[in-house]
């Protein structure tokens, strides 16, 4: 394991675009964690102001990101808002693998009548296109933050049993299966200690960078008005409360548009690098290594 | 000399891989003469297969050439451009390799890419190519070469795509044939059937075969002459009857003596001790000096030089002096 | 009384097609294959890819469930127990497979995965356990350090040891090994093999090894059967096969090997056998080798020969010989 996280690193170094995209995860990461901790204007960010004196002030030193139509500014809403998305993309894409994973396992790993119908089921839910789903379901489950990550995760753990589901064929096939049967194991203890943790691989790296899209689908329910409520600073959120004024204020919208921009970019870089290195370069380098053992 | 029509000299290759670097081979040096057929043989991390794709030039995008030379005529394979290469590579000199589907597209029948390679590699029209391929086909042994061209690859066995392969191989006449680990994936009688194939070939097509195994039953079949390769350099080398009934270098000893053998039922087979050497840390002294019972002082401090002991024959080892 | 008994096995696979799946025909993998092993022996299934004999061995492990046919070990029937029945079979019975990579789970450290057979059949605790594993990875020649490592950082020898270690912890009586050295160096092997002895003498094991590699049949085993397209074509002890081969199938085997040594390859007269293995769904009708067998005659391609004494220990089943 150790070793192939540092041939990842050493991998990443020498690829700037991978590194970037290293860089704006981990900063997205970073100030998701401590953002409560660093605010200067607690209140602002929160929401629970208003100050008329300092409405629609344009970006300056006293307040970089500009101030919105209740004089909040617009600097700490945005860190804050981070905060808020971390807890999207953490909570969606846990919750769908929660949700995915068990299904995606079962199916495969029983295979038969089982799997095919546990597989159909996931096959309706990926009939729909992701994002419709999850606005219907958040339409129907009402607003606010947790029905957001529901109505997501909902929509969204089909892709991850897939995947399982895949994964776990390939594995299943596999000599060490074959000899975790001739030891005598029963299929609960071969699918959660053999199977499994070898399933997985792909599937938490795609969750991982899954995590960015998670961000983008959030902020657009947000932006049309379901999920997160107002005064939550969430950055789909935010979008949306600057788009009135966006002809006299651009900053309101621009500043947490970009912040979701920056992120998102950040988690498809690195995903562009994953793939790469989890293919063909994996693979020769592995057996490179292998073969001149 | 004019007989000879490849010369490898002090080939030293390393692989750039995200666990650090590999010296595949260091200061490899051989000739091949015209229609000779030599046999490369190893265990892994001998470095044979890298010589191998070196010669054939197709070697993976993470091997860097830190020095030597491959010369056929004046021309130096290793310095060539890429379009200066496909000027050689697959119609001089050709390639066959241990998978037989590896090379093999499985959407496309054997037909279209028989052809595919006679039009691009030869410039031949699209029937020329097609009454090639079906010549070759059965110049490989295959009865139906009809039907096998229509075939797609994984319709046919093992055994037939090899065949598929090097008739692929040998339709453009190359002069050198670089075969790695051609059979080891087929079964005992596949393997016979193909050994005495490429037997047939060599004397009709005046091919100078380069074979690499790690086989010493095969290379003792199929070679003249047979390159013993251990860590990345070569131990051993001369006509194969002499290296194998009487062989010089300890490892080439050790190596036959632990081939358990068919005729006899032995009681306990010779095995070599140890472990062949980490090849991402350079070796100071001879390679094999750790798992050899007759090592000296001398032996793990310095390198032995490839030393002619007998004409024809060479040996890196102190035991011997020129 | 023997220690496994293997009585008519059949296994065919079904295929199925289109949308039901309905099934149109059947691969004859195996087709009535009996034998029986007895303490303290080592008894081999030689044959090539297709021929069913790693068929026979996952049915013996109960990997697979048999078309037909009984399994009886230890004087009992084991053809129709699963689950939970199986549980002192499986103590008894254990597996090393072909490659030690992919037989070892990738993401368990070598004493967790040689440590599980202990707490499963012997229900020990994890301490005790980690002892027992650092006594068998010292009775396969491994350090205690190799406890801590994850297979891929080990060498293909030292991995296949591991495979070994778990293999014995559970003290089972018989061990089916699949082709337990096919995938390493020849150095290696003659360890391997040599450990595989030693232990077979140590603990009293009986062996069933597959191997397409006579070779290593003829060094450890006592009495051999070839297998041909799911039948046993012949079977004898390894001194009355391999002297005194009968049919032409092993003749054609055993004359297709090559030798390393020069003075017995030129001995060698290689029995020719054309084409290729048919397939298993679609047997020939009569002696199944009949459309290859130099020595065919009318009454092979029309009737099936049975398996008959020719000797002490020497059955087979071929018309010349009847």
């Amino acid at each position: 394991m150790m070793s192939e996280v540092k041939a990842l690193f050493t991998l990443m170094r020498k690829n700037i675009v991978a590194m970037v995209g290293f860089i704006l995860v981990v900063a997205f990461f970073v100030i998701g964690i401590i953002s409560p901790y660093i605010l200067t204007r607690p209140e602002d960010a929160w929401g629970s102001t208003f100050n008329v004196s300092a409405r629609y002030l344009p970006p300056s030193w006293e307040h970089p990101f500009g101030t919105d139509e209740f004089g909040r500014d617009m600097f700490n809403r945005v860190i804050l808002g981070a905060r808020f998305s971390l807890i999207i993309a953490v909570g969606v894409v846990g919750l769908a693998l929660v949700l995915g994973v068990p299904i995606g396992l079962i199916a495969g790993y029983s295979g038969g009548r089982l799997g095919t119908i546990l597989m159909r089921l996931t096959d309706m839910f990926l009939a729909f296109p992701p994002l419709l789903l999850a606005i219907a379901l958040a339409a129907t489950l009402g607003r606010g933050l947790a029905n957001a990550i529901i109505a997501l995760a909902l929509s969204w753990w089909p892709w991850y049993a897939r995947l399982v589901y895949v994964q776990v064929n390939t594995v299943k096939n596999m000599p060490y299966v074959d000899a975790a049967r001739v030891l005598g194991l029963d299929s609960f203890t071969i699918m959660f200690r053999h199977v499994l943790p070898n399933a997985l691989t792909p599937v938490v790296i795609q969750a991982s960078l899954d995590m960015g899209s998670a961000v983008l689908e959030a902020a657009g329910l947000s932006f049309l008005g379901i999920g997160v409520q107002p005064p939550t600073p969430e950055w789909g959120l935010l979008v949306s409360e600057g788009w009135q004024s966006i002809n006299v204020a651009w900053w309101i919208s621009f500043f947490p548009g970009l912040a979701i921009v920056t992120t998102v970019l950040g988690f498809n870089l690195l995903a562009e690098f994953a793939r790469e290195f989890m293919d063909p370069r994996l693979r020769i380098t592995m057996m490179a290594k292998r073969w001149f053992k | 000399m004019k007989n000879t029509i490849l010369q490898v000299r002090d080939l030293s290759i390393v692989y750039d891989t995200p666990f650090g670097m590999t010296h595949a081979t260091a200061g490899v040096t051989f000739d091949v003469k015209r229609g000779e057929s030599i046999s490369l043989v190893g265990e892994s991390g001998s470095g044979k297969s890298t010589v191998g794709l070196a010669i054939a030039m197709a070697l993976p995008p993470n091997a860097r050439i830190v020095n030597g030379s491959i010369l056929y005529g004046d021309v130096d394979l290793l310095r060539l451009e890429e379009d200066e290469r496909r000027r050689y590579s697959g119609r001089e000199i050709s390639a066959v390799f241990q998978d037989p589907l590896a090379t093999l597209n499985p959407l496309f029948t054997i037909g279209e890419q028989m052809t595919d390679v006679l039009m691009s590699n030869l410039g031949l029209s699209k029937e020329e190519a097609f009454k090639r391929a079906k010549e070759f086909l059965k110049k490989v042994g295959l009865t139906d070469p009809e039907r096998i061209l229509r075939s797609f690859p994984h319709e046919l066995s093992g055994g037939m795509l090899q065949r598929v392969n090097i008739a692929i191989a040998t339709s453009t006449k190359p002069k050198i044939l670089v075969a790695d680990e051609p059979t080891t994936m087929l079964d005992v009688i596949s393997q016979a059937q193909i050994l005495e194939l490429f037997e047939e070939l060599k004397r009709d097509l005046d091919l100078a075969l380069l074979f690499i195994t790690h086989n010493l039953g095969v290379a003792s079949k199929i070679a003249d002459r047979i390159i013993v390769m251990y860590a990345g350099t070569i131990v051993e080398d001369g006509p194969v009857d002499d290296v194998l009934s009487k062989p010089l270098h300890p490892y080439t000893v050790g190596l036959l003596d632990c081939v358990p053998r068919i005729h006899v039922k032995e009681k306990r087979l010779k095995s070599i001790p140890g472990f062949p050497p980490d090849l991402s840390r350079p070796i100071n002294g001879c390679p094999f000096a750790d798992r050899c019972n007759e090592a000296s002082d001398v032996c793990r401090k310095t390198k032995p030089e490839l030393i002619e002991v007998v004409p024809g024959r060479r040996v890196a080892c102190f035991k011997y002096k020129r | 009384m023997p220690l496994l008994e293997v009585e008519e096995l059949v296994k065919y696979f079904p295929i199925k097609y289109g949308l039901f799946g309905k099934t149109i025909g059947y691969v004859r993998a195996v087709d009535g294959v009996s034998f029986s092993i007895k303490e303290n022996s080592v008894f081999s299934l030689v044959g090539e890819s297709g021929s069913g004999k790693s068929t026979i061995a996952k049915c013996v492990l109960k990997l697979l469930e048999p078309t037909s046919g009984r399994i009886v070990f230890e004087g009992k029937d084991i053809t129709s127990l699963r689950g939970k029945s199986l549980k002192w079979y499986r103590r008894s019975v254990q597996a090393v497979f072909q490659n030690p990579f992919l037989s070892l789970n990738p993401r368990m450290k070598v004493e967790s995965i040689v440590a599980e057979p202990l707490k499963i059949h012997l229900g020990m605790k994890s301490d005790e356990a980690k002892e027992e594993v650092y006594k068998l990875l010292e009775l396969v020649g491994l350090s205690r350090e190799i406890g801590s490592k994850y297979p891929h950082e080990l060498s293909g020898g030292q991995a296949q040891r591991v495979a070994i270690a778990r293999a014995i912890a559970s003290k089972p009586r018989l061990l089916v090994l699949d082709e337990p050295t096919s995938a390493l160096d020849a150095s290696v092997q003659a360890q391997i093999l040599n450990l595989l002895m030693d232990l077979k003498k140590e603990l009293r094991l009986s062996y069933l090894l597959i191997s397409h590699d006579l070779s290593v049949v003829r060094y450890m085993s006592d009495y051999v059967a070839v297998i041909y397209l799911g039948k046993i074509i012949e079977y004898g002890s390894v001194e009355e096969l391999f002297n005194y081969p009968a049919h032409p199938y092993t003749k054609a085997l055993l004359s297709s090997v090559p030798e390393p040594d020069p003075a017995t390859r030129k001995l060698k007269n290689r029995i020719v056998l054309p084409g290729e293995p048919p397939s298993p769904v679609d047997p020939p009708k009569g002696c199944r080798l009949s459309p290859r067998c130099p020595y065919v005659q009318e009454k092979c391609k029309s009737s099936e020969p049975e398996l008959i004494s020719i000797g002490k220990d020497h059955l087979v089943r071929c018309w010349l010989f009847q």
